[in-house]
């Protein structure tokens, strides 16, 4: 089956900016894939390749097999699109915007845009420059939702939204899974991704660094276990083991922390040799597996 | 009524569009109203346009104080060479500019783009849009010098009125179309805007000033507003020489089309 998404070598550079380098990316239909990195990794600049917005300096990309560019009509109508960097018509009520927009798409029927709005808890009555940031996002949701697309492509998705509405943007997301349509989400808010991908790309300096089913991306994650020793231990005993990063002792070596690539076999033999009062492993999650893709040292939980 | 990207940009202006049209149904008016007083103490006022230099009097339009002194001749200068087309071109400069680099300026063309809808259809929709409101704004001056003519004995012909009217919309879609045009290439608003009301601004000098200077006189047919002007519409009615702004609005349409096909548009 021809995938949803397909770009081969792609490469966009602004002038001598560089905005993607030779990006393959292949996402199936059906799928909610996660694009993951950092702001001015490349997420925005691929996706705007994929819409026609921007066109590529060398590459190619192609949506349900379709040519980006010569077939972006065809594309628009079967595709849903919330931007990353959203404006919407201040003048205008919630409700004008999604008339407009329906219009524009031969879709009269708004029934599926208000059943999106109301899961979001937005008021559609008010005027848009009235909304606050969040509840502009839940518009720029809403409308992507509008015409049933077979393809969501959602920029940053959830920025913007509290904790409550996210919940009810996961719901729409499984419900999106269920009917079997795709989903290309940007992010990099990385507990998201873990959350509602299948599978994830790691994007970074415009340069695709993986891609892997998230319980691939969570199982190569560094773990941080955390000993502690009846006994002072140096941190040398640890250093030198294979897949064994940032060892650091703490409380006169009484307790070891370290992070471990992999099996933790090494790391539990070398300690079994000392007095081990508690162990205990962060499970890794996606963050930690990003921050190990990025290299970042003694990275902590901040992902911008 | 947002059916389509036409009827938007025209939803766009419902509430400041009537200030266009008032301000020029006052100017045509007071323009008018005028009239009989200057009928009455022409004496004085050509005696003082004597004394004015040649240069103010062919910036507004006239040949000289004797053309200034006949109904045509004054509506003319007061409406069509100055305040009236300035009004006009304005609207449509901001409209031009509105269409394309002011979408992209607030951000929304993302998300209008997104939509299956080929970007000619914006370039095009949006300036018949900005043909229609223009087109208004000249009806509303013919409409005025029509009703008020008869009353207050100014002279002007019908067909004169039509012809004006329908070239000071033509001046002002050229100007507009220009703005349609470098918003279309470059999706810059403030580029837009700038390059846009200086080339009208410095193209109605040109067009005053060139005769003056033989050695630049040519220059004036470069402008617009000779091709307006030149063969005195309000007076003369119809000429081939409107067809010329007509073709400079829809080659400045064409390329508009052409520049937006082509390029990136900015996020």
């Amino acid at each position: 089956m021809t995938p949803a998404i397909r770009t081969e070598n792609l490469t966009k550079y602004y002038r001598s900016i560089r905005g993607v380098e030779n990006l393959d990316l292949e996402v199936a239909h059906g799928e909610v894939f996660g694009f993951l990195g950092p702001n001015g990794a490349g997420k925005s600049t691929t996706i705007r390749v994929l819409l026609d917005f921007i066109r590529p300096t060398s590459g190619s990309a192609e949506v349900f097999g379709l040519h980006a560019s010569a077939h972006s009509i065809e594309i628009h109508r079967r595709v849903g699109y919330l931007p990353g960097e959203l404006a919407l018509y201040d003048r205008m009520t919630g409700d004008e915007l999604l008339r407009y927009f329906g219009a524009l798409r031969g879709v009269r029927d708004l029934s599926e845009a208000r059943r999106v709005a109301a899961a979001l808890d937005l008021d559609l009555s008010r005027t848009i420059r009235s909304y606050s940031s969040g509840n502009r996002q839940k518009l720029g949701l809403t409308q992507a939702f509008l015409h049933r697309p077979e393809l969501l492509i959602l920029d940053e998705p959830t920025s913007g939204l509290d904790p409550l509405i996210q919940q009810a943007f996961y719901e729409l997301v499984n419900e999106v899974r269920a009917a079997g349509r795709t989903m290309f989400l940007s992010s990099h808010v990385l507990p998201e991704v873990e959350r509602i991908a299948d599978r994830a790309g790691i994007i970074r300096d415009g340069r695709l660094v993986t891609v892997a089913s998230v319980a691939d991306l969570k199982a190569r994650a560094r773990r941080r276990l955390e000993l502690r020793f009846g006994e002072a231990v140096s941190a040398s005993v640890f250093a030198g083991l294979a897949g064994v990063h940032s060892v650091a002792a703490a409380d006169g070596g009484h307790v070891i922390d370290l992070q471990v690539e992999g099996s933790v076999d090494a790391v539990i033999k070398a300690a079994a040799g000392y007095e081990l009062v508690n162990l205990i492993s962060h499970d890794g999650d996606l963050e930690e597996a990003f921050l190990a893709f990025y290299a970042v040292p003694g990275g902590g939980s901040d992902a911008e | 009524m947002l059916s389509s990207i036409f009827r938007k940009t025209i939803w766009d202006r419902r509430r400041g569009y009537i200030w266009w049209v008032l301000g020029m149904v006052a100017i045509t008016g007071i323009t008018v109203a005028f009239w009989p007083t200057l009928q009455r103490d022409s004496e004085v006022l050509a005696q003082l346009l004597e004394n004015l230099p040649e240069g103010m009097m062919s910036l507004f339009g006239a040949e000289d104080a004797g053309a200034f002194l006949t109904g045509p001749g004054y509506v003319n200068s007061r409406v069509f060479a100055s305040v009236g087309s300035f009004i006009a071109i304005f609207f449509a400069v901001s409209m031009g500019t509105a269409a394309i680099a002011g979408e992209e300026d607030r951000r929304t063309m993302d998300v209008l783009l997104a939509n299956p809808i080929p970007r000619d259809r914006v370039v095009l929709e949006t300036f018949g849009a900005m043909a229609l409101l223009t087109s208004v704004l000249a009806a509303v001056v013919w409409a005025t010098l029509a009703l008020t003519n008869p009353f207050f004995d100014i002279g002007l012909p019908l067909t004169g009125i039509t012809a004006a009217s329908i070239g000071m919309s033509l001046l002002a879609l050229s100007f507009g179309s220009l703005a349609l045009m470098i918003g279309a290439l470059t999706g810059q608003r403030s580029v837009t805007v700038g390059i846009a009301s200086g080339v009208a601004i410095a193209t109605f000098f040109i067009n005053g000033l060139a005769p003056l200077i033989d050695s630049i006189a040519w220059t004036q047919k470069l402008t617009p507003f000779y091709w307006l002007l030149d063969h005195n519409p309000l007076k003369n009615g119809f000429s081939w020489q409107l067809s010329i702004l007509l073709a400079t609005t829809l080659l400045c349409v064409a390329v508009a089309v052409w520049g937006f096909r082509r390029r990136d548009v900015a996020v």
